[in-house]
């Protein structure tokens, strides 16, 4: 198993210098079957990482640029007439695919937004009076651009909670830019070839479920999400009025999904606290929502975490 | 025999001038109307009233005719309209303008005109009056000047040192004779009557040990064919430390019509002021004390200064305080004081530093699987890598 990640992540290397973090995000989202918001300026290579991903597995990739005027059918397809023969014909829409980068979604009126979150949870489109299933995997890259606050529509924290984990991509070291850079100046970056099948994918999907993970850990993650709504309970007196809303019980499920996939990535049977240590940060910094207080005092959600997570005992 | 005939052409000429009214009718015939001008003299005294009527009649019963008339603007005279009487056809238009017009100057003064012609039909004049709601329109006229000859007057000189014009009388009031020192003393002159305003520069007196204030002179008119019938008040006040007396007042007046001069009296004026107590007048401490030296200013830019620099402080220190949290030195003194590997592996999956991932795999490992390694070496390591 390990091995088939290898070559995968190895693959993905030809053309992805760096961004291991996103590259795992994807992985995770695509064995547990969730979505996953990135947060990153311009030209961190996140359209690219969803190409190559698509070509590594052989999966269909759409990207969608979100904007102001977007509309909901837009993305997800309309009823068309025909005038010749006075009929309606079904045109799909973008989200007909197993990778859909969502680009700028907050660029998008919350009409567009809930469409395509509603789309995320029911894996499911309704077309006039027409359901299609989408095919599986189904997987949303949506990105947001933390530089400009112009002229955007914050998504909200019902919405922002169906995503499983928000990756917040960093620029890359010196050195893999300089690589990045000759390579691109050179066009040497080698073609992508493909490693999986969409077979495999599901195969892989339920071997996941097998990884074990002690009750200890559960209880350890059920800790860990009840120390965001309660902190004064888990002696964490500092945090009591810096958080204004916890996480919710997707959080749990999430987190507890995630841990089972980074152990799964990492080629473990079974999941340990550093699992949980390792994707907690991404899994919950997009469902705390922090008090004025905390935000005047330049806290920030990973902090928080990270108080929690030094806190409370590990099993 | 001799002096009596001097006597009845003197009277007749006199009577000529005062009582019959000149007639000046200037039959003159322009496009479309006929016009007449009349005055009551054309040889009037310097500042003498002269009754003027400007007449229209319109000749031209084709056409609708307005007409806008006025004298024109000199420094030879002053003129005010008494009145303009117009009837209400259009197309026989009658008007007549009466103004009252004063010369100024000695001489001959030209009266000069000012007459605008406007022609217009009938269905302007009704759509000015009725129009649309939505469509308003101005009434529509095709104006001419038209140049009129001027009305010369003959103006005679009145006597030198006139200083007014008209039958007037002078009337005063004085509050009081007797007064304190430098309270004020109320001097009231009424001059009034008819002829040109009897406006003079100043009523002045000349006296260095009196102070003397004046108000601006109040004029009242009421206009007639007559002329002005000027009522001008003048309100003075003197103040002075000792008695003192206001010398005569003579005005000297000239009446046109019975072409006399004659002189407007305000007899002298003694007014007696009191001796002070000078002693009790004077304060012999100052009242209000004088200010002391302010300094509450000083203590406010002190509470002010002391507020600023505790809240200054205060976000120093929680920023600091924020700091430390994720400062290397404090991970470090983190990791040393960690008492187990559970402790020590809860703050390195904490700090979220990636050059840590390969000790938390040793430690791990450790842990959870079948490495050794002592809790000391992996702090080293730990520690190496911060």
């Amino acid at each position: 198993m390990n091995e088939k990640i290898n070559v995968l992540k190895k693959e993905l290397a030809k053309t992805i210098i760096g961004q291991e973090e996103m590259i795992e995000g994807l992985l995770v989202g695509l064995l547990c079957e969730g979505h996953i918001l990135v947060e990153g300026v311009p030209g961190l290579a996140k359209t690219t990482t969803i190409s190559a991903l698509s070509r590594a597995l052989n999966l269909d990739a759409k990207r969608i640029q979100f904007t102001p005027d977007l509309l909901p059918s837009d993305i997800i397809g309309a009823q068309i007439y025909n005038p010749k023969d006075h009929s309606f014909s079904i045109k799909k829409g973008p989200l007909f695919t197993h990778l859909l980068l969502a680009d700028e979604i907050n660029r998008a009126p919350a009409k567009v937004q809930s469409a395509l979150l509603e789309v995320m949870q029911e894996r499911q489109v309704t077309i006039g009076d027409q359901s299609f299933k989408l095919d599986n995997p189904f997987l949303v890259m949506a990105t947001q651009n933390p530089i400009e606050q112009e002229g955007v529509y914050a998504l909200p924290e019902a919405q922002l909670d169906r995503f499983m984990m928000k990756i917040i991509v960093q620029h890359n070291s010196q050195e893999e830019e300089l690589s990045i850079m000759r390579k691109s100046a050179n066009k040497s970056f080698e073609t992508i070839k493909t490693v999986w099948h969409k077979e495999e994918i599901e195969i892989l999907q339920k071997e996941l479920t097998q990884v074990h993970i002690d009750i200890e850990l559960e209880q350890y993650i059920v800790q860990l999400i009840s120390a965001t709504r309660e902190p004064l309970h888990f002696g964490l007196e500092e945090l009591e009025s810096t958080i204004m809303f916890g996480a919710s019980p997707r959080a749990s499920i999430d987190l507890y999904k995630a841990s089972k996939a980074r152990a799964f990535l990492r080629g473990n049977d079974f999941v340990s606290p550093v699992d949980i240590g390792h994707v907690i940060h991404a899994v919950l910094r997009h469902r705390i929502v922090l008090s004025y207080e905390a935000r005047a005092n330049g806290l920030d959600p990973d902090s928080i975490i990270s108080i929690i997570l030094e806190t409370l005992p590990i099993p | 025999m001799k002096n009596n005939l001097g006597n009845i052409k003197k009277i007749f000429l006199r009577f000529y001038i005062l009582f019959i009214t000149l007639f000046f009718a200037s039959f003159l015939q322009a496009e479309d109307f006929e016009y007449h001008v009349e005055v009551d003299t054309k040889t009037p005294y310097v500042k003498e009233a002269v009754h003027l009527s400007f007449m229209i009649n319109q000749t031209n019963k084709e056409v609708v005719l307005l007409f806008d008339f006025d004298l024109m603007q000199s420094d030879d005279y002053y003129f005010q309209r008494l009145d303009s009487q117009e009837t209400d056809s259009y197309h026989n238009v009658q008007i007549r303008y009466d103004y009252i017009v004063y010369p100024l100057k000695s001489g001959t003064i030209p009266v000069q005109f000012k007459l605008l012609k406007k022609i217009t039909t009938d269905e302007s004049v009704a759509y000015s009056f009725s129009g649309d709601r939505d469509n308003i329109k101005g009434l529509r006229t095709k104006d001419t000047l038209v140049n009129l000859p001027a009305l010369d007057l003959e103006v005679k000189l009145v006597p030198k040192g006139t200083q007014l014009v008209g039958d007037f009388t002078l009337d005063y009031k004085v509050n009081t004779h007797k007064a304190n020192p430098y309270e004020p003393l109320l001097l009231q002159v009424d001059i009034e009557g008819l002829g040109y305003t009897p406006i003079l520069e100043k009523i002045m007196f000349s006296n260095s040990k009196i102070k003397h204030f004046m108000e601006k002179p109040k004029v009242k008119n009421i206009t007639s064919a007559q002329g002005i019938y000027s009522s001008v008040h003048y309100a003075m006040a003197f103040s002075s430390k000792e008695s003192f007396t206001l010398p005569e007042l003579k005005i000297q007046a000239f009446n046109p019509h019975k072409g006399k001069s004659y002189t407007l009296n305000l007899p002298s004026q003694y007014f007696e002021i009191k001796e002070a107590a000078w002693e009790h007048l004077l304060d012999a401490e100052d009242n209000p004390k004088p200010l002391k030296e302010e300094w509450v200013w000083a203590q406010t830019f002190l509470e002010y200064v002391g507020i600023f620099l505790l809240g200054y402080i205060t976000a120093l220190f929680w920023k600091l305080k924020a700091k430390r949290v994720v400062s290397d030195n404090l991970l470090k003194e983190k990791i040393k004081e960690a008492k187990d590997k559970k402790t020590l592996l809860r703050v390195l999956l904490a700090s979220r530093d990636k050059g840590l991932l390969e000790v938390i795999e040793k430690l791990e490992a450790s842990m959870y699987g079948n490495a050794k390694i002592t809790l000391n070496k992996i702090k080293e390591e730990a520690v190496k890598q911060v």
